[in-house]
């Protein structure tokens, strides 16, 4: 467990510093064609919360246009310490959550991470979490590629 | 012979069941709609005198409860998802409200399952920023089971990575009475719209009463 994530951690650090320099390298076609296909995410928001809170959580959406599945494995922002993929699970009025380190967007589909279901869980934030404006994100994915983004600050519905 | 006396008396009774009928409709007005998304319990049970103190510190017990509706609702503050979900959906269902006379308003009380965590101070930092009248309630951690266990509400600690935890705890929304009762529970979903619309519903009910 603790390997995987120092693992991961590392892939991500390593691409959110090389990520520019690998895809310089693929030749401009490939690069038009990926882009086609290349997922991409949407009405990305983190929940506003009181400036006492520690952590707080991040929504989207992602579609995969291409023709296979894609597999998110990650995500980071220079603003947190730490961000993993959680869902909350609300069975028999029970509220659990729990981390997926995996999660699939098979293809042509949308997957959104939501209130009460699944959300990026954003902790350590490393200043006080903004009430307003835009944060950064990356989301890794599991043949190598990432998705950079930027998410609002705010309330659904505001 | 037998049998026509049978139906003439079958046909009295129906007919004056008709008019009484007609006469209680009509004196009390419409029959009030019960709740679309609140569960009422048969028989509210009174919410247990346990010690507690609210966000600013202050002493909260049955007292609290009396003479208003309140909305309650088993939470924590390091929750992301699901607890600022459920304390905007309730600020909402609130601000609906606000036609009402002050008193009638309901009150919302968030309390913590998580008291190692949630000192006083740190709810007062958390809960009122979601509705300057929400108040945070922290009851210390043996006396939680009792009180969880009057609302019908469940908790438990979940090992997160680095020491860290999380509490899996019950998202239903509960409701105790103007008499300090657990009288009614809202499951999971919850939007502010089916909230308000109930809530006008239950204090109408109770008024004809």
């Amino acid at each position: 467990m603790k390997l995987t994530c120092l693992f991961r951690a590392g892939l991500l650090a390593l691409l959110l510093c090389a990520g520019h320099g690998a895809q310089a390298e693929t030749t401009q076609a490939e690069a038009k064609a990926s882009d086609a296909e290349r997922p991409a995410v949407t009405d990305a928001w983190v929940r506003r919360v009181p400036p006492a809170a520690r952590m707080t959580a991040g929504y989207l959406r992602i579609h995969n246009p291409g023709p296979e599945p894609v597999a998110i494995i990650g995500a980071g922002s220079p603003f947190f310490g730490s961000v993993e993929m959680h869902g909350t699970i609300t069975v028999d009025g029970m509220s659990r959550m729990r981390e997926h380190e995996r999660l699939e967007v098979p293809a042509g589909e949308t997957l959104s991470f939501e209130p009460g279901g699944l959300h990026l869980m954003l902790m350590q934030a490393r200043e006080a979490i903004p009430a307003s404006g835009e944060i950064p994100f990356t989301l890794l994915l599991e043949d190598g590629r990432s998705i950079d983004f930027s998410a609002s600050v705010g309330q659904p519905g505001s | 012979m037998q049998k026509t006396t049978f139906i003439v008396i079958a046909v009295v009774l129906a007919v004056a069941a008709a008019i009484s009928g007609a006469w209680f409709a009509a004196r009390l007005g419409a029959p009030p709609a019960p709740p679309e998304h609140a569960r009422l319990l048969s028989t509210p049970r009174p919410v247990p005198a346990v010690p507690a103190l609210d966000h600013r510190g202050a002493d909260f017990g049955r007292a609290d409860y009396e003479g208003r509706w309140t909305i309650v609702f088993f939470g924590f503050t390091h929750c992301p998802d699901i607890c600022p979900t459920t304390l905007n959906v309730l600020a909402g269902a609130r601000r609906l409200l606000d036609d009402l006379p002050e008193a009638a308003r309901p009150a919302v009380t968030m309390i913590s399952v998580d008291p190692g965590r949630d000192t006083p101070e740190r709810l007062a930092e958390y809960v009122p920023f979601f509705h300057p009248e929400f108040r945070g309630v922290h009851v210390a951690a043996q006396h939680l089971p009792e009180l969880a266990r009057s609302f019908g509400a469940a908790y438990a600690y979940a090992p997160l990575e680095d020491e860290n935890y999380t509490v899996d705890h019950t998202a239903s929304v509960f409701l105790v009475d103007p008499e300090a009762r657990v009288a009614g529970v809202f499951p999971t979903p919850h939007t502010a719209e089916g909230i308000a619309t109930d809530m006008r519903r239950i204090m109408d009910l109770e008024n004809r009463r």
